[in-house]
């Protein structure tokens, strides 16, 4: 073991978390004006329709299999009656689909924007940022993909290898020996998922969380949303005397069109009974 | 708002006052939060109305329920990848600026040089193919006629055609109405936020960025909050929510909130030149929204948003919202509203495609045109269906299609002419179920109103002026380093 593997596989993998949690945070208290999707949808529509949902949808695919890989032990799936082989076919060729759909649609995303046939408008939005964004995924994604292929016969069984030692990294125990004997691309490949998530605060990638906030928050919220001006609530509320309880969040009253008003969070006890709002 | 639309000449100075205060930083130089459209034209962005295309705005479903047209909420949430309604820079048009320095930087050349126009977007040269107004004074009766209000519209007073009403409307289609000289009609229709009582892109939004402000019910984007999932532009009936390219955050009209909230005007109605804006407070039942938004005639919306609105001068309304926290400044300024007086008193005016169940604020006194030239010259003042622009294609544009309430509305504003010549000139009152001193304050308001008579605006209740002073300088544009290129403060 070599201050090298302690450095990528030891030290390297807190560095990126640490990175990406304080700097999403950071951005998302303090830079939240910049935390955007930055959709180019509006620029380019004709390329998009494709491109863009095979590859969301494929990397969803890839993202849950990793997930699945990590979580569940080997002892679990041995339990189970599964054999290594068996797995091995089933991540293989679930992973091996995914993996085409994905490398193809980044393909048409790469296409888009920067081949012959991209938009001119779409070419004058792409930053510096992108650019670079563009590079990192496609090394991570290729990377992956090529340690899939290469690894057809299941020489490598990284179950015994790479998912012990990401939990190890989940659990603060990280023992680089289980992953420093590992083929070439899935060396790489880990080191370039560090290299991503040190990378993702920074770009636009951060849309993901807020993706899947919206899944959660969305559908749980009324249609309508009302809010006070900042700062306004308790003035109002001082020369209502006495009228409405004290408002003081930004959030204070909401009501909905397509419901039943008093569902959403404390506009039950906020309600009133006839001309509330205002209109100019 | 109230826009009488009797007094607009076209000259887009709301559109460019707009322009100059909210929508000249990179990202936004395509967007226009007011815009004036040549009527019949396809408007901007082209072929906004239609919403088989755009599903935007809500519909009723049979079991009653109200529904944004884009789908369920399950549905909208996988358009986030991709969304297929959602328009693209060329259906409003690709900005452009000129070469001007080749004017005075050219050498000497044969030929007089030109500036030729180069994009802002891309900085290449462009050819012009649209632009907005590209149709503008009916620039192009091909255009015109891909109005969809056409469709079933018949000419106004056929008979002096020697049809009758029956045969001038065959096929229901755009072709019978005539755009040939001599029954040509054009007006213009200034267009901005509608600041709806039910706004579909407030629905829409998955990041519950969009929000209704409860004190005055101006409709504001938090560019704090948006994330640019884009679900708002396809969402509103009226594409008046846009994307910014250049911050990947969608803006829209503002109504001016800084302006209001000092007591004035917003910069559209204030630099109005035909001084067509009227801009007032209105008191309304929040809880009869939704009921109004799901009255199932589309012809009786706009009568189910007046019952919304309420009565300041009623005692148990003004008790009420002086227990709702609307301050005494507020009730006073409703109570002596020009909007309230427009719109409910005397019932003048519509708001623009109640269909779309948003239930929009701002209202349109529909417009009076000159006779029809084949008409014979009488010397009495022509009805409704004698005038230049059918009946029917306002009814299309403001009453979902029912003549009747755009009629109504003419012939009051013809009595309110017949009642200033009978004043003037002793000829017979005329037959109005107004009373002449009703018409003489319709007259005044509509005519000869001053500023303070056009805009009762109070200011925002503030509690110190310190706060006062805060939000002065933290309201409209950004100028810290947190925003984005382009960006402005929500």
């Amino acid at each position: 073991m070599t201050p090298l593997d302690i450095f990528l596989w030891g030290v390297c993998p807190y560095i990126a978390f640490t990175i990406l949690i304080l700097g999403t945070v950071i951005r998302r208290v303090f830079f939240a004006r910049t935390w955007t999707t930055k959709s180019s949808q509006f620029l380019e529509r004709r390329q998009e329709r494709v491109a863009t949902p095979l590859f969301h949808v494929a990397l969803l695919f890839v993202f849950f299999g990793h997930l699945g890989g990590f979580l569940i032990p080997k002892s679990v799936t041995d339990s189970l009656g599964l054999t290594e082989e068996m797995y091995h076919v089933i991540a293989f060729s679930m992973g091996g689909v995914a993996g085409v759909a994905l490398v193809l649609g980044l393909a048409m995303l790469i296409r888009r924007r920067f081949g012959k046939a991209s938009s001119r408008r779409l070419r004058a939005n792409t930053s510096t940022m992108d650019r670079v964004l563009y590079v990192v995924l496609t090394v991570t994604i290729l990377s992956g993909f090529i340690a899939t292929l290469s690894n057809a016969n299941g020489a490598y069984v990284y179950r015994e290898g790479i998912m012990p030692w990401i939990r190890g990294v989940f659990a603060l125990h990280p023992d680089p020996t289980l992953v420093m004997d590992a083929p070439l691309p899935f060396k790489l490949h880990m080191c370039c998922w560090m290299v991503l998530f040190s990378l993702l605060p920074f770009t636009r990638v951060v849309h993901m969380f807020s993706g899947v906030t919206a899944i959660f928050k969305y559908p749980a919220r009324p249609d309508l949303v009302y809010r006070r001006r900042e700062g306004a609530a308790e003035s109002i509320a001082a020369q209502a005397a006495a009228a409405a309880p004290a408002a003081s969040a930004a959030f204070a009253g909401q009501a909905s069109a397509a419901r039943p008003l008093g569902e959403a969070d404390g506009a039950g006890e906020r309600r009133r009974e006839f001309p509330r709002g205002v209109t100019r | 708002m109230v826009m009488n639309l009797d007094k607009c000449l076209g000259c887009h100075t709301c559109s460019i006052t707009c322009k100059n205060a909210w929508t000249s930083r990179p990202g936004t130089e395509y967007m226009y939060f007011n815009n004036v459209e040549t009527r019949p034209g396809v408007g901007y962005p082209r072929d906004w109305e239609d919403q088989d295309r755009w599903l935007g705005g809500w519909e009723l479903r049979d079991n009653g329920d109200l529904r944004l047209r884009g789908g369920n909420r399950a549905v909208r949430l996988l358009k986030l990848f991709y969304n297929p309604e959602q328009p693209e820079m060329g259906d409003y048009f690709e900005p452009w600026t000129y070469d001007y320095e080749t004017l005075t930087s050219s050498g000497r050349t044969e030929h007089q040089p030109v500036a030729r126009p180069r994009s802002l977007l891309t900085g290449e040269r462009v050819e012009i193919e649209w632009g907005p107004n590209w149709d503008d004074d009916l620039a192009g009766t091909q255009i015109a006629r891909q109005d969809p209000n056409l469709g079933g519209v018949r000419p106004n007073a056929p008979e002096a055609d020697g049809l009758d009403a029956g045969e001038a409307d065959p096929d229901a289609t755009g072709e019978s109405i005539r755009l040939d000289m001599h029954d040509l009609f054009m007006k213009y229709l200034p267009r901005t936020c509608n600041h709806c009582l039910n706004p579909a892109c407030v629905a829409a939004c998955p990041s519950g960025a969009i929000y209704k402000r409860e004190e005055d019910g101006v409709v504001l984007i938090s560019q704090d909050a948006c994330r640019g999932w884009r679900a708002c532009v396809p969402a509103c009936p009226y594409k008046k929510v846009f994307f910014n390219w250049e911050t990947g955050k969608s803006e829209k009209c503002t109504f001016c909130y800084p302006r209001l909230e000092s007591g004035m005007p917003s910069v559209c109605a204030e630099t109005c030149v035909g001084r067509l804006r009227y801009m007032g407070v209105l008191l309304y039942d929040m809880d009869k929204v939704e009921a109004a938004a799901k009255t199932s005639d589309p012809t009786q919306i706009w009568r189910s948003m007046l019952d919304v609105i309420a009565d300041p001068n009623d005692p148990e309304v003004v008790s009420a919202a002086r227990e709702g926290g609307v301050p005494q400044a507020w009730v006073d300024a409703a109570q002596d509203s020009p909007v309230y007086r427009l719109v409910k008193q005397w019932g003048l005016a519509l708001p623009l495609h109640a269909e779309y169940r948003t239930l929009p604020m701002v209202w349109y006194v529909p417009p009076m045109s000159p006779i029809l030239s084949r008409l014979e010259a009488r010397d009495k003042l022509a009805e409704a269906d004698e005038m230049r622009i059918p009946v029917d294609y306002l009814a299309s544009l403001f009453a979902a299609g029912d003549p009747e309430p755009v009629r109504r509305i003419i012939d009051r504003l013809v009595a309110v002419r017949m009642h200033m010549r009978a004043r003037e000139l002793g000829d017979p009152e005329p037959d109005c179920d107004l009373s002449p001193e009703t018409l003489d304050d319709i007259y005044r308001l509509l005519a000869i109103a001053r500023y303070e008579e056009r805009f009762n605006i109070p200011t925002a209740p503030v509690s110190d002026r310190d706060e006062a002073l805060a939000a002065q300088r933290e309201a409209g544009f950004c100028a810290s380093a947190t925003c984005a290129k382009g960006g402005f403060a929500s």
